[in-house]
């Protein structure tokens, strides 16, 4: 019985955390022509492998800060990539000449400039600073 | 992996292309200043000759050092130029181990790219000679799980850029992605021996990928030009026209070579497993070779445990090969001639082995990387195996254990 409360105790508060942790969103200006991209599109953006946008333009992806956990979790999400696989990644394209990393900004205010400055710009952030500026991509 | 657009480095740059001049700012100009770097260090239990992860390294470990720096260390700095969207530009340099034992940098790759569309790119200059699988980004250690590529395979392609032209065409449907990638220029591999220089080298590369999937088939010719052995096939050519025959069909000057490449990546993110298969074929002594290997390793956090194996063969069989017929010479001639057939037959012999690895890549923070791996290496039995500097008492179809713990970093 003992047993069984903690366990009960221990499994509402994982489920607390989890419910806790930040639930990142990939974005684009509400200005945007994009209204939807599928998470695979979004992924080969952020990865480099993507350039075009589905109405012809330049897609311009906007990353967060390197060791932000926004920027982890969007990764994760998206493409499947821990922060080191995403390193590794970079430093097979960069030391050829073969691409460049998305453009990073400091933080989730900035991603939205980026976004209001560029309309085939795409970023991410954590759903709680989705405004009326801003489409969520889903 | 630093981006520095701030209008410092801008107005260095214009310093630096104008020279001082009243340019103004070009829209989109960015500069970029990005580094590389392994410090590895490696043993080999075979005294009697060196290990080494390069044809153009002139000493490696075993025989020459009991504990070797010059086998995987290496740093590259490389600057990257945006003009406009369209075009950009890359030079890199790099200092590592050359054929002459110094660690003088030399410039790796300089060209200039522009991008007709996002997906159809020409680069000029000096550029990747993108052959095998890893041809771009084996020199960055960071890049990669293995201490280096697996020599078995990579050892047939000394030369890693190329002077010339590329251009990549890549065509996507829906979440997949097929890539042509062809080339052409002339290139060479400064090696102890001497210079091996590729002449008219072209090749087509087709990248078909599928989600985390990976498949690419290339084809690519080269001539070759290599002086360093004319003195001793013109020996042979002095015998008349045996041989001349030898030395025609032996000697690796304007000779060619073609080969055939495979590559598999499959990477689903907590493991990954590759493999890659060449056939190249000379026309010379080096013959017809055969080689490939396969790689697989799982994520553990920070850890990256990881196994490979690697074999090469010689198609073609040289053993029956008997030199020059010696019997009706002049004894002083039979002498001669049985000393040069026994260099030839030294040339001749196959270099086959195969080697196991075992390893693992610590990701112990931000941008460094810490690999431990260990290869056994096993010769053929009537082959000394992939080595340099020989000793005489070395056996064939020897069996050595080499350890490798190195240390890299990208900027």
């Amino acid at each position: 019985m003992k047993i069984s409360l903690v366990l009960l105790i221990a499994w509402l508060m994982a489920l607390n955390s989890d419910g806790a942790s930040a639930e990142v969103v990939a974005v684009v200006s509400a200005q945007s022509t994009i209204t939807a991209l599928s998470p695979t599109e979004i992924a080969d953006i952020f990865l480099g492998k993507r350039a075009r946008l589905p109405g012809g333009g330049t897609a311009v992806p906007i990353d967060q800060a390197e060791d932000s956990p926004e920027r982890e979790e969007f990764y994760v999400r998206y493409a499947g990539r821990t922060p080191v696989e995403m390193k590794m990644h970079w430093s097979k394209l960069i030391f050829t000449g073969r691409g460049q990393p998305p453009r990073q900004v400091r933080d989730a205010e900035a991603v939205k400039a980026a976004l209001a400055a560029q309309p085939n710009a795409i970023g991410y952030l954590d759903r709680r600073y989705v405004d009326e500026s801003l489409t969520v991509l889903e | 992996m630093h981006r520095h657009t701030t209008p410092r480095y801008c107005a260095l740059a214009l310093l630096l292309a104008s020279g001082g001049g009243h340019a103004a700012e070009p829209e989109g100009f960015s500069l970029e200043l990005d580094a590389y770097g392994t410090l590895g260090a490696v043993h080999s239990s075979e005294d009697d000759a060196d290990f080494i992860a390069d044809l153009k390294q002139p000493d490696g470990a075993g025989f020459h050092d009991d504990v070797a720096l010059g086998i995987d260390s290496r740093v590259g700095l490389q600057l990257t130029a945006t003009f406009t969207p369209r075009l950009s530009s890359v030079v890199q340099v790099i200092s590592e181990h050359q054929h002459d034992g110094t660690f003088s940098p030399i410039v790796e790759w300089a060209n200039v790219k522009y991008e007709v569309t996002p997906e159809f790119s020409l680069r000029a200059g000096r550029i990747v000679l993108p052959i095998l699988m890893t041809s771009e980004y084996r020199k960055v250690g960071y890049a990669n799980h293995w201490v280096r590529a697996p020599v078995e395979v990579y050892h047939l392609l000394p030369v890693t850029n190329n002077d010339g032209v590329d251009i990549s065409y890549r065509i996507p449907f829906g979440d997949h992605g097929y890539t042509l990638l062809a080339y052409y220029g002339s290139n060479d591999a400064r090696l102890p021996s001497g210079k091996v220089e590729g002449d008219g080298s072209r090749g087509i590369i087709n990248t078909l990928e599928f989600g985390p999937t990976l498949l690419r088939l290339g084809f690519t010719y080269s001539g070759l030009q290599a002086g360093a052995l004319n003195g001793f096939f013109d020996l042979f050519r002095g015998f008349g026209p045996q041989g001349q025959a030898l030395a025609a069909r032996y000697d690796l000057n304007d000779k060619a070579a073609k080969s055939i490449v495979l590559g598999l990546n499959h990477d689903p993110g907590p493991w990954f497993a590759m493999a890659e298969w060449i056939r190249i074929e000379t026309d010379s002594f080096i013959g017809t070779n055969r080689a490939w290997y396969v790689s697989s390793g799982v994520r553990l956090g920070r850890a990256t445990p990881y196994i490979t194996y690697s074999r090469k063969d010689s198609v073609e069989d040289f053993s029956r090969e008997r030199g020059l017929d010696i019997a009706g010479l002049p004894p002083p001639l039979q002498d001669f001639g049985m000393g040069l057939n026994a260099g030839l037959a030294g040339f001749l012999r196959p270099t086959d082995s195969a080697t196991v690895s075992a390893g693992t890549r610590w990701d112990f923070a931000g941008h460094f990387s810490f690999t431990l791996q260990v290869d056994h290496v096993h010769a053929d039995d009537d082959s000394f195996g992939m080595v340099a500097n020989r000793q005489p008492g070395l056996m064939p179809g020897g069996r050595t254990n080499v350890a490798t713990a190195s240390f890299s970093f990208v900027y």
